[in-house]
């Protein structure tokens, strides 16, 4: 396992951690703290996921064009870090969404850079593996930032500041170890292309793997419920109560741990476009068992399942972009990618969730696993094309 | 030069790791010191008492607080009971809402009896926001914030149930029947929030959102309806002698200047603005029969925290109450 690819993993467990341990007090900082009312959340939510995109897509071409994807990564986790600085003096609504927006974009711009130095790290055979190290340590911090926010408020209730101080402290560690143990991508020799627009255009213009990657992506996304969704249907069939809520996306989280090594190395070695739609058809399973969910057992299969989806996807999505592209177009190709699947993410709350209203959850799931079902059918033949699928 | 760069680094890295302990280390000492936290005044629901959550800096902020109504500048303030989120009091009751004790159980909400001591528990699925004891103590109702993980995205809802003296649910009220104009509403994206009791405890008035309007509704155990009455009242209160409702009202969209507090006399039926100019989201408690009490968040020494402010129902000025303090309830004789 190349050093750098565990390194950037302990980047972002660190940053995960101190992200959700703030994450996790807002709610309780805000309407105990500020006085608000968190419903005021909701409407910025979309505002702050079109930000994202945007940045996301930038991040990934400043890196390509400078050449300097470690740069470009420094600059977005230390967004990271001045977020939390921002919440200190944090008195209003205009002060928090200054500082949950400086979050989100700085998350959107070291994504892309983030992945194409853990692609350049690792050998062009193992790289499903190193993305799966990679979000295996990413989703462990997830998990903990929780619990240390819990712990952290035991010790000092009410005490928010200290909370803000111990995550930006956390993220600020995150970014000396990114600085100080991550080397740049080297300068590219003269005969090296370099990233121009122009190029970017003419690639995605032509019928590449990755042209038809990026349309796969973006249509299996759309049709893709988030696990909210899922985890609301499980409580609205009886299939979970409400005080084990709170546990549902710990026992997702888990599973995508524990699968996203393994599933990595089985996309090496049989092709990654195929554990990528192997993965779907799992979120698919997790939608037909969620509609018939009537107790725990079907609740725990639903959320294996999904838990597979992820260890399966997010991880594998990058490995199969990074040899579809020459290496100077990484981080962009990377970035376009996951910004199709935030973006098809988006459509796909806003269609289910009018559904949802419309006809209720279970015949919503059906709708969303037989349109996700066709669409994976089309897909198939197309992105299997190749010995490994794809790697052409 | 790159081992220079590398010890750079690793001091840092100590300086950041020193910076966050010490923040801690700090706070828990700002709390350490002797806790003025006793048995509750034996003559705490016998004679009337205002009931809060004290902010005091130090051990027992949080706790459960109490002083004599009238009393309230130079009267000696009350601490016993846990340290809480929101406080609520009424009969011989109080209830507790606060913060979980595993990371699986983030909040709960605790029965308290006369001496302030638990009597039970019950989880609760969210960030507390408001919490209501019936004038006779046989009931009380919590409502939360359901909000989910960052995976979740979702916006938010509330969850009010009502529960018995013993912790024991009575209903969640989203599960309720809904009439608007005598129409049942069957729209799935119903919000309830913010209860008030009536004497009998089996009647109540409580807020329901549905398809993007704001009810002020009339609830009833026995039946398990919510009657809409009214468009616009939020986190109603019914005064002591049940002949007038308090609320706050939407003026606005922004979030900065949303709320003013407004009161409906159930005989005439017209509503009167109270005194208070500032934008507070707030569930309104009465002193008396003339007199309502609010808690105003306010920002001192880099902490947020609040004080309990008091508005005549005539509008005139308001007036602080009792400084660094939230969750107001009366507590002793009903009027």
């Amino acid at each position: 396992m190349p050093g750098t690819v565990v390194v950037l993993g302990f980047v972002s467990l660190l940053t995960d951690i101190s992200t959700e341990m703030v994450t996790a007090v807002l709610p309780l900082f805000v309407t105990m703290g500020l006085g608000l009312s968190p419903l005021f959340f909701g409407l910025l939510d979309g505002f702050y996921q079109a930000g994202t995109a945007v940045a996301r897509i930038g991040g990934g071409y400043a890196a390509d064009r400078l050449g300097r994807p470690k740069a470009v990564a420094v600059a977005g986790y230390g967004l990271g870090v001045l977020s939390k600085v921002v919440l200190l003096p944090a008195a209003g609504f205009a002060a928090l969404s200054g500082a949950i927006g400086l979050d989100r974009i700085g998350k959107g711009l070291r994504t892309g850079p983030r992945d194409a130095l853990i692609a350049e790290a690792s050998p062009p055979g193992a790289l499903g593996r190193s993305f799966g190290v990679h979000r295996a340590l990413d989703t462990l911090g997830a998990l903990l930032g929780p619990v240390a926010a819990f712990y952290l408020l035991a010790v000092v209730p009410g005490d928010f500041d200290a909370v803000f101080t111990v995550s930006m402290c956390v993220a600020g560690l995150g970014v000396l170890l990114l600085l100080g143990k991550v080397a740049e991508r080297p300068a590219a020799p003269a005969a090296r292309p370099r990233a121009r627009l122009r190029e970017a255009v003419r690639l995605a213009a032509r019928r590449t793997p990755m042209r038809r990657m990026l349309v796969a992506a973006a249509a299996m996304s759309a049709l893709t419920v988030s696990d909210a969704f899922i985890y609301l249907t499980l409580l609205e069939r009886g299939a979970v109560s409400a005080q084990i809520f709170p546990l549902l996306f710990l026992a997702t989280g888990v599973v995508y741990l524990t699968g996203a090594v393994p599933l990595g190395r089985l996309a090496d070695r049989y092709g990654r476009p195929r554990v990528f739609m192997a993965g779907h058809v799992a979120i698919v399973a997790a939608y037909l068992v969620a509609s018939g969910a009537d107790g725990l057992p079907a609740a725990g299969v639903t959320l294996a399942l999904l838990g597979l989806y992820y260890a399966a996807t997010d991880g594998v999505l990058p490995a199969a972009a990074a040899v579809m592209v020459p290496g100077e177009w990484r981080a962009t190709a990377i970035s376009a990618l996951q910004t199709c699947v935030a973006l098809g993410r988006g459509l796909a709350a806003v269609v289910f969730g009018a559904l949802w209203a419309a006809a209720g959850p279970a015949p919503a799931l059906w709708a969303f696993a037989g349109g996700l079902a066709v669409v994976l059918l089309f897909a198939a033949p197309t992105l299997m094309r190749g010995p490994l699928g794809g790697r052409e | 030069m790159k081992n220079r760069a590398n010890k750079i680094m690793i001091g840092l890295a100590v300086l950041l790791v020193a910076a966050a302990v010490g923040t801690v280390l700090t706070s828990v000492l700002s709390r350490s010191g002797t806790s003025a936290a006793g048995t509750a005044d034996p003559a705490l629901f016998e004679e009337r008492h205002i009931v809060f959550r004290s902010l005091r800096p130090g051990p027992d902020l949080g706790r459960v607080g109490y002083v004599r109504a009238g009393e309230e500048q130079a009267g000696r303030r009350g601490l016993a009971g846990p340290h809480c989120l929101r406080i609520a009091a009424a009969g011989r009751q109080a209830v507790c809402l606060r913060a979980g004790r595993a990371p699986g159980r983030p909040y709960e909400v605790a029965a308290l009896d006369e001496g302030l001591a638990e009597t039970a528990d019950e989880p609760l699925s969210g960030v507390p926001s408001r919490a209501r004891v019936a004038p006779d103590g046989r009931h009380f109702a919590t409502t939360v914030f359901v909000s989910g993980h960052n995976y979740i995205s979702l916006g938010f809802s509330t969850e009010t149930i009502i529960y018995q003296r013993d912790g024991k649910v009575v209903g969640n009220l989203e599960d309720f029947t809904f009439l608007i104009n005598g129409k049942q509403d069957r729209s799935v994206d119903r919000n309830v929030w913010g209860v008030t009791f009536a004497a009998d405890s089996d009647r109540f008035f409580v807020t329901v959102a549905a398809s993007g309007r704001t009810y002020l509704a009339r609830g009833d155990l026995a039946t398990r309806t919510l009657t809409a009455i009214q468009d616009n009242a939020e986190c109603p209160s019914l005064s002591p002698d049940q002949t007038k409702i308090a609320y706050k009202k939407r003026v606005n969209d922004t979030s900065q200047d949303a709320w003013r507090f407004h009161w409906l006399d159930l005989k005439t039926g017209r509503e009167h603005p109270l005194g208070e100019s500032r934008s507070i989201d707030d569930q309104l408690a009465w002193l008396d029969d003339e007199h309502l009490m609010y808690a105003v968040p306010k920002a001192a020494g880099g902490r947020t925290t609040a004080d309990i402010w008091v508005a005549p129902l005539d509008g005139g000025p308001p007036r602080t109450l009792i400084p660094d303090a939230d969750s107001p309830t009366v507590v002793g004789a009903l009027t």
